[in-house]
């Protein structure tokens, strides 16, 4: 029986890892939600993605715009032609969260776009994200910026909501 | 339909017995259910939704849309196109961010279609207590577009000085059309 709303996989960390890749994902949702609930192994920074079609697209097919709050300020870029997603949450040693939405992932008549937020205990962010490719998503990869490990214990998991 | 179970029990004496069963239906339900969708066939100006079910705590949308041109989309409820939406958010286009107060509207405010080829803006709209008629209409949204030259992505938190029952939804590409492709999916969300 398939749901309107549904776990399609969920990982917790048995120890640290540099990155979390979801494949084989089914082309039988509408949208995709991945929340990621964790800690890095040292530092502090966002998380990246990457996605792809078969395999992870490494080119310079993203673009994202990103703003920010930390309680004194507020900040943002915008980039295009960049390798990285990037910026999916904010993590830290204490920890950290981020949801992102991947619209009409397997829709092959449009770009990938998705949104997210998320944040640590001193950074909020926001983000709009494009992979400029029709092709549908049926692989994400998500790893932390600054060349850091996931701790152990953190938890990726994919829903998939579909239209009936 | 039933199920008939047939007793091989006292056949030899005559006394013959059946057990029927009544199919019992067993129906998995979810708290997370569509209500109707739509994919765009041909390009249009509005999309409606009515007749909404009054069974749901709260609705959301899930929308992937782009227009003709660069514009807005413009929502209503109930066909109320009075002074009664505000609206207050922040919308950002990652090289700057607004804060931004806008009321007495004829319509709701979601944010940002573009007309880039194969750019469509995503949606996530909550609609928090649709049905309550103590309370007016809170909605957020969360929507954004990047398309490679420009981006423009927000969240809002805004209100329909209402306390009716929604039971339609208008949405309009300003000034324009959303085009083929757009997906509109509406979906209840049950609570106590």
């Amino acid at each position: 029986m398939a749901f309107t709303y549904q776990k399609i996989s969920s990982t917790t960390l048995g120890s640290s890892a540099s990155s979390f890749t979801f494949t084989s994902i089914p082309s039988t949702y509408t949208d995709l939600i991945l929340d990621i609930y964790g800690t890095l192994a040292s530092s502090e920074g966002a998380g990246r993605v990457r996605v792809g079609n078969g395999s992870i697209d490494t080119g310079s097919n993203y673009s994202r715009a990103h703003a920010y709050g930390t309680g004194g300020s507020t900040s943002g870029f915008d980039r295009v032609n960049n390798t990285d997603f990037g910026l999916m949450g904010r993590f830290d040693t204490t920890g950290g969260n981020g949801q992102t939405h991947f619209m009409s992932y397997s829709d092959t008549s449009m770009f990938k776009t998705w949104l997210s937020m998320g944040g640590n205990k001193t950074l909020t962010q926001m983000s709009v994200n494009t992979w400029r490719s029709t092709s549908a998503i049926n692989t994400i990869q998500i790893y932390p910026e600054g060349s850091v490990n996931w701790a152990a214990g953190t938890t990726f998991t994919l829903y998939g909501i579909t239209r009936h | 339909m039933g199920i008939r179970s047939l007793s091989a029990a006292s056949i030899s004496t005559g006394a013959k017995r059946s057990k029927f069963w009544d199919q019992s239906a067993v129906v998995f339900t979810s708290d997370y259910e569509t209500i109707a969708s739509q994919v765009l066939t041909s390009t249009t100006g509005q999309i409606t939704f009515d007749s909404i079910p009054s069974t749901y705590r709260h609705l959301q949308f899930r929308i992937s849309a782009s227009a003709a041109t660069d514009t807005q989309l413009d929502v209503t409820f109930n066909n109320d196109s009075g002074s009664n939406y505000w609206m207050g958010g922040f919308v950002s286009t990652g090289t700057g961010n607004f804060p931004e107060v806008v009321g007495n509207r004829s319509a709701m405010i979601w944010e940002g279609l573009s007309s880039v080829t194969n750019v469509f803006t995503g949606y996530v709209v909550d609609i928090i207590d649709y049905k309550e008629t103590s309370k007016n209409k809170q909605v957020r949204i969360f929507s954004g577009y990047q398309d490679n030259t420009a981006a423009r992505f927000s969240i809002f938190s805004n209100v329909w000085l209402n306390t009716n029952a929604i039971n339609r939804i208008d949405l309009f590409a300003r000034s324009t059309t959303f085009k083929v492709g757009s997906v509109f999916s509406l979906y209840g969300i049950k609570g106590a």
